[in-house]
C-alpha cells in the first residue's frame, strides 16, 4: 500500500495562504450586489407607481441615483481585486466598505421618504 | 506576522488574511440583511391592505427600514472594531447586532399582529 502523496497544487500547511476564502468573499460581494439591485428596483417601482409627481419624487430619485453610483464604485473595486488563485484577493480597506455603508444608508433614506410620502390613488 | 504600519495608517500586525476575509464577509452579510429590511419595509407600506388603524402600514414598514439603516451603520463599526482587535491581537468584543435584529423583527411582527387584528378597511 502506497502512502497518498499531497497534490502538487496544495500549499503546505505552514504557509498562510487564504485558499478559497478569497473566492468566497468574491461570491459574498456578488450576493450583496444582487441584494442592492433588488432593493433599488423595489424603491424605483414604488417611486414611479405610488408617489405623486412632486418634489418627493425628485428627492428620492436623486438619493437613488447617488446611492447607486456609490454602490457601483464599491463593487468596481470588489471585482477589480477579485482573484481566482489560492493567494486570494486584496483585503478590503475601510474606504471600500465605507462606501457600501454609505450607499446602503442612502437607500434606506430613500425608502424611508417613500414610506412616509402619501401614496397616489 | 510583522509589526508595521498598515495601509490604513494604523499600527498593528497584519492578521491572517482568512480572518480579514471572514470579517469582510460578515460585514457584507449584515448589509444584505439591511437591504432585505428595506425591501420588506417598502413592501409592507405598499402591498399590505389598508388597516383600520391610521397609518397602520407605515407603523409596520418604517421601523423595518430604520432598522436596516442602523444595521448597516453598526456593521461598519463592528467591522472596524474586529479589524483593530485582530491587528492588535486582542479578543473580539461581543456583538449585539444579532440581538438588535431579533428584537427589531419581533417588534415589527407584534405591531403587525396588533394592526392586523384590529381589521382592515372595507
Amino acid at each position: 500500500m502506497t502512502d497518498p502523496s499531497p497534490s502538487a497544487e496544495t500549499p503546505p500547511d505552514d504557509i498562510e495562504v487564504p485558499g478559497l476564502a478569497g473566492q468566497r468573499t468574491d461570491l459574498a460581494w456578488s450576493r450583496t450586489a444582487l441584494a442592492a439591485s433588488v432593493a433599488g428596483a423595489v424603491i424605483l417601482r414604488r417611486l414611479w407607481e405610488h408617489v405623486n409627481p412632486n418634489n418627493g419624487r425628485l428627492i428620492v430619485s436623486t438619493l437613488l441615483g447617488v446611492g447607486g453610483i456609490v454602490w457601483v464604485t464599491a463593487l468596481t473595486w470588489a471585482h477589480a481585486t477579485a482573484r481566482t488563485t489560492l493567494e486570494g484577493r486584496r483585503i478590503a480597506d475601510k474606504t471600500a466598505l465605507r462606501r457600501v455603508t454609505i450607499a446602503t444608508t442612502i437607500f434606506c433614506l430613500a425608502a424611508l421618504i417613500l414610506a412616509i410620502l402619501p401614496a397616489e390613488n | 506576522m510583522t509589526q508595521r504600519e498598515t495601509s490604513n495608517g494604523e499600527l498593528g500586525s497584519e492578521p491572517d488574511p482568512r480572518f480579514s476575509y471572514a470579517n469582510e464577509r460578515t460585514f457584507l452579510a449584515w448589509n444584505r440583511t439591511a437591504l432585505a429590511l428595506v425591501a420588506a419595509g417598502l413592501g409592507a407600506t405598499s402591498l399590505l391592505p389598508q388597516f383600520k388603524v391610521a397609518g397602520g402600514r407605515r407603523l409596520i414598514g418604517v421601523p423595518l427600514i430604520v432598522l436596516g439603516a442602523l444595521l448597516s451603520l453598526a456593521s461598519y463599526r463592528r467591522w472596524q472594531d474586529n479589524e483593530r482587535a485582530m491587528r492588535l491581537g486582542q479578543p473580539l468584543r461581543r456583538s449585539y447586532l444579532g440581538l438588535a435584529l431579533a428584537v427589531g423583527i419581533a417588534s415589527a411582527a407584534v405591531i403587525a399582529a396588533i394592526v392586523a387584528a384590529l381589521g382592515t378597511r372595507g
